[in-house]
């Protein structure tokens, strides 16, 4: 496999017909074309059936044929543009096909597997203009695809994120080291403590050579006896006093560190968009929250005083053992390439066991929090003992891949210990012979030198270690930095412009949306809502009603299109300025643990106490918090428990309100909650709409009779729009939905 | 009062699915690789026919030769279902052979059968691998929902494209091959 992969594929676009196979163009003869230039010729790579092979599309000015590579397969086509009344992209399962609409009847024109979307959607783009009569865009055929990185090639995690080859080798270490600048003179007064710590550790194996050599043995100097040994004490005390400085030093530094990535963390979560929470699971965010952070922490303490140390005391024992003899001193090295090897190995085996554990401690909080999140779902069904099997499957899991890790480091580590231990051997084989022969070394430098020797080792173990600290720590950092580097799909403009007042009016011009950019759920909507108008949005389930609103407050980005607020494009206004100016309420209310005081205030924590008295009144909740004891400051469970559907949504509504939007948007506001609830909310509704621009999406159709306009959405498009009188004498969409529900109702009272 | 604690038989004739038996349905070539359906009601009544019909699959991972859904799309752009095929089997040849051309038509899969390398970079698993339609390299981001589970001990990979890679069953691959394959995908 080439490096970098995940590539781009070579496009299969031809710009010129000098590249089409000669088995098409033979093919070719056989279709009348006209005798006009082929203008477009794109490869695909499946048959109908799902055989691999290559089928070619070529268009002219005025037809389409399509080619299959084998002489067996018949050639389809041509094709009229007269006769063709759209084209789409179809996704199927595995793969995607190309189609023409000869009225309504679909005819898959190519079919080709998922890496080939982006070049036939550009194909698509191009045949829809050809139909047109314009003329073809080379240029945005050819444009290089921003889902790649354009240097390397490589995919990236989204559009605009950076390339993990192109910064990889800056990526985790150089960020980590950029997040302990504001702690760099802590770090400084650390590095001299350890320096001096160094120093007094490279004492005690002189000063026992002195004591073995020229006290004990020859008894030279027999009264340096106590002054050698008070020195000895000395060193100790100073040396314990300098670990206990940096051991309050140190853990400020590792601590602080990770507060700052968890604190940028959750500024970023709060920074993405609603797709990305689509994507990825709030038990898995949790983790990166909590425990990966934490292995940060654990690094952090590493490097301060463990790494640092480490590298120098191997260094400063090194220059002591070649000074005393250097003979000895190349035998200690021996183990070293042991060591080395040792850490590679760990390295590759280790490395995905430690990804495995992460991710299965993940993944566990996330079924914890899923569990508990639905506890009385779990409680209705009658889970509890399916659930407790999960979950105890799951923590066995947990277990198995720490044993496993805990295992294999519980290997490595004894092995490494006995290859240091057989230097030391060595040493005193060899040392010990040359003092018994008295050639070149004494007994006091032996004994220093084994000093040295286990001061030697030990650091160096630990350095071997190191690497596993490192994994951990590149394993969570990878998580860590993975959201950190994420660019949030929907950004402001570097020019975005401030909207503190805004009249109301919303336009939507050709709006092409779909979660899967390949396959659209709004396609090409255009309304325009005037200032204060109410309207009323209605289609069939998953007809495209929330996605359009999501559009209105920028959840997600549109894919073609426009939406205007006041005129001036959405893209124009900074995201949360233009938030300020709308109001949402759900279908499914979400109220957080705390007050209903606080609740109501959540979107405006300065509101006054009269601001929220009148917020809540407008919105008919005033009525029941004042049947509670404690009234608004009444504690409310985890998603508003201890209240009825309805009056969890009328404090959603009074939240709203008291946000005072220009835009006030309902989402189904009254669907689940009971008719004499709905028709109280309904009441409110009207009342404090005044003045306002009201979208209300409503499966009970009734509800919107009063609005100024009711647009019909149906599969993505707009099917009709009007007053209800309007729409019912059309008979159309809403005609039936109204037909159909009053055929309903008329059951239910039956 | 006696009680009947006789389970109660869920009554589903008119909401259920509608099952497609030999006699009550004909199945043809359509147009463009589509299915000709046509409803026999009865002698002397309407018979409903459906152009533009296509074969998927109600469980393509746990009971992938029975439960045929035939569906179709409405003229409000609707996909509809018709009705559901028990067993193809019970139909004649040329009915089966429709139906599994229609399927073909619907799914593409790379059956995975042999494992050659794997490889971790950038946080993407590059994949070497022998298919049913022959050699073929891949890559998938190393994430959770990236290879999903497939029937009791298989595996579905998604590469970078949404490409479908199928792993029919993991404990069948060769030791080195499993042991390889199950060092990154070990959910």
């Amino acid at each position: 496999m080439k490096e970098p992969s995940g590539v781009m594929p070579t496009p299969l676009i031809l710009a010129s017909t000098d590249c089409i196979p000669q088995l098409i163009r033979e093919r070719l003869e056989d279709v009348v074309l006209h005798g006009e230039p082929i203008l477009l010729a794109a490869e695909a790579d499946l048959d109908s059936f799902g055989h691999i092979l290559p089928v070619w599309l070529l268009a002219t000015s005025s037809h389409l044929v399509v080619a299959p590579a084998v002489p067996e397969m018949p050639v389809k086509g041509p094709y009229d543009y007269k006769a063709i009344s759209d084209f789409d992209i179809h996704p199927s399962i595995g793969s995607t096909s190309l189609r023409l609409f000869l009225k309504a009847t679909p005819v898959e024109l190519v079919r080709f597997t998922n890496e080939n979307r982006e070049r036939f959607q550009r194909v698509l783009v191009q045949l829809k203009r050809l139909k047109e009569g314009l003329p073809i865009q080379q240029d945005a055929l050819f444009l290089p695809d921003p889902h790649f990185c354009s240097k390397c090639g490589l995919i990236l995690p989204a559009i605009g994120a950076p390339c993990a080859h192109c910064v990889q080798r800056k990526a985790a270490f150089s960020q980590m080291f950029s997040m302990l600048a504001p702690y760099r003179w802590t770090m400084l007064g650390l590095f001299l403590l350890m320096m001096v710590g160094i120093a007094l550790d490279m004492l005690p194996p002189r000063l026992t050579k002195v004591l073995v050599d020229d006290v004990l043995t020859t008894r030279q100097h027999a009264d340096w006896l106590f002054f050698l040994v008070a020195t000895l004490a000395g060193a100790a005390l100073l040396r314990r006093g300098i670990d206990i400085v940096i051991n309050w030093l140190a853990p400020k530094v590792g601590t602080g560190v990770t507060n700052d990535i968890r604190k940028r963390l959750f500024q970023k979560l709060q920074e993405m968009s609603v797709a990305y929470y689509d994507r990825v699971s709030v038990g898995h965010l949790m983790s990166r929250i909590t425990n990966d952070v934490e292995v940060m922490h654990g690094f952090v303490i590493q490097v301060t005083q463990g790494f640092l140390v480490n590298v120098f005391l191997t260094i400063a024992i090194g220059v002591m053992l070649f000074s005393m003899n250097a003979k000895l001193a190349i035998l200690v090295l021996i183990p070293i390439p042991f060591v080395f090897i040792g850490t590679l190995f760990f390295w590759k085996r280790i490395y995905p066991n430690y990804y495995k554990y992460w991710d299965s401690n993940s993944k566990l909080g996330s079924m914890l929090n899923g569990v508990l999140s639905g506890i009385r779902l779990v409680k209705v069904f009658g889970q509890e003992k399916r659930e407790t099997g999960r979950f105890f499957k799951a923590a066995d899991y947990v277990r198995e891949t720490r044993i496993k890790v805990d295992t294999k480091v519980g290997i490595f580590s004894p092995l490494m210990a006995y290859v240091f231990g057989l230097g030391g051997l060595i040493v005193w084989f060899v040392g010990g012979r040359d003092v018994l022969n008295g050639t070149g070394i004494t007994l006091g430098t032996l004994m220093a030198f084994l000093g040295y020797i286990a001061m030697f080792y030990a650091p160096l173990g630990s350095l071997a270690m190191f690497s596993n600290w490192v994994t951990q720590f590149a394993t969570a950092s990878q998580r860590i930095f993975e959201i950190l580097d994420m660019p949030s799909e929907v950004q402001d403009d570097p020019d975005a412009i401030d909207c503190p007042y805004i009249s109301g009016a919303i336009e939507m011009d050709d709006v092409w949306f779909g979660y899967d950019p390949y396959n659209p759920v709004i396609k090409g909507v255009s309304l325009k809502i005037e200032a204060g108008e109410k309207i009323g949005i209605v289609g069939r389930s998953g007809s495209g009603k929330t996605t359009l609103v999501n559009l209105l407050c920028r959840f997600y980005e549109i894919q073609r299109g426009e939406i205007k607020i006041d005129g001036v494009s959405i893209r124009r206004f900074k995201r949360p300025e233009i938030l300020q100016h709308i109001g949402l309420v759900l279908q499914e209310p979400f109220l957080f643990r705390g007050s209903i005081k606080d609740n109501i205030a959540y979107g405006m924590p300065d509101a006054t106490w009269e601001d929220i008295l009148n917020a809540s009144r407008a919105a008919n909740c005033h009525d029941f918090i004042m049947k509670l004891p404690e009234g608004y400051d009444t504690q409310l469970g985890e998603r508003g428990a201890g209240l009825s559907g309805g009056e969890k949504q009328r404090l959603s509504i009074g939240r709203a309100l008291l946000f005072n939007p220009r835009i006030l948007i309902l989402d189904e506001a009254t669907s689940s909650v009971d008719t004499e609830s709905e028709q109280e909310i309904q009441r409110a509704l009207r009342i404090i709409g005044e003045g306002r621009t009201v979208i209300s999406i409503a499966h009970r159709l009734s509800t919107l009779k009063d609005a100024d306009r009711i647009y019909v959405i149906d599969s993505g498009r707009l099917a009709e729009f009007g007053t209800h009188e309007e729409l019912m004498e059309r008979q159309g969409v809403y005609y039936k939905l109204v037909k159909i529900q009053t055929e309903l109702a008329s059951l239910e009272l039956d | 009062m006696e009680i009947d604690n006789k389970p109660i038989a869920l009554k589903i004739e008119g909401v259920g699915v509608n099952f497609l038996t030999l006699g009550r349905v004909e199945i043809i070539m359509g147009f463009d690789n589509f299915l000709y359906v046509v409803l026999k009601s009865g002698p002397g009544k309407a018979e409903p026919t459906y152009r533009g019909v296509f074969a998927a699959l109600c469980f393509p991972v746990t009971c992938p030769h029975q439960y045929v859904s035939l569906r179709y799309i409405d003229k409000s752009g609707e996909e509809r279902e018709i009705g559901v095929v028990r067993d193809p089997s019970e139909f004649p040849a040329e009915v089966r052979r429709l139906i599994a051309a229609s399927l073909a038509n619907y799914y593409f899969e790379f059956e995975i059968s042999r494992i050659f390398k794997i490889e971790l970079r950038h946080g993407l698993l590059m994949f070497d691998v022998e298919t049913d339609h022959g050699p073929r390299q891949f890559e998938m981001y190393w994430r959770g929902d990236r290879a999903q589970n497939y029937g009791k001990d298989g595996k579905v990979l998604f590469d970078i494209f949404e490409n479908r890679y199928i792993v029919r069953d993991v404990n069948k691959l060769l030791p080195d091959e499993r042991e390889l394959f199950t060092r990154f995908i070990y959910w």
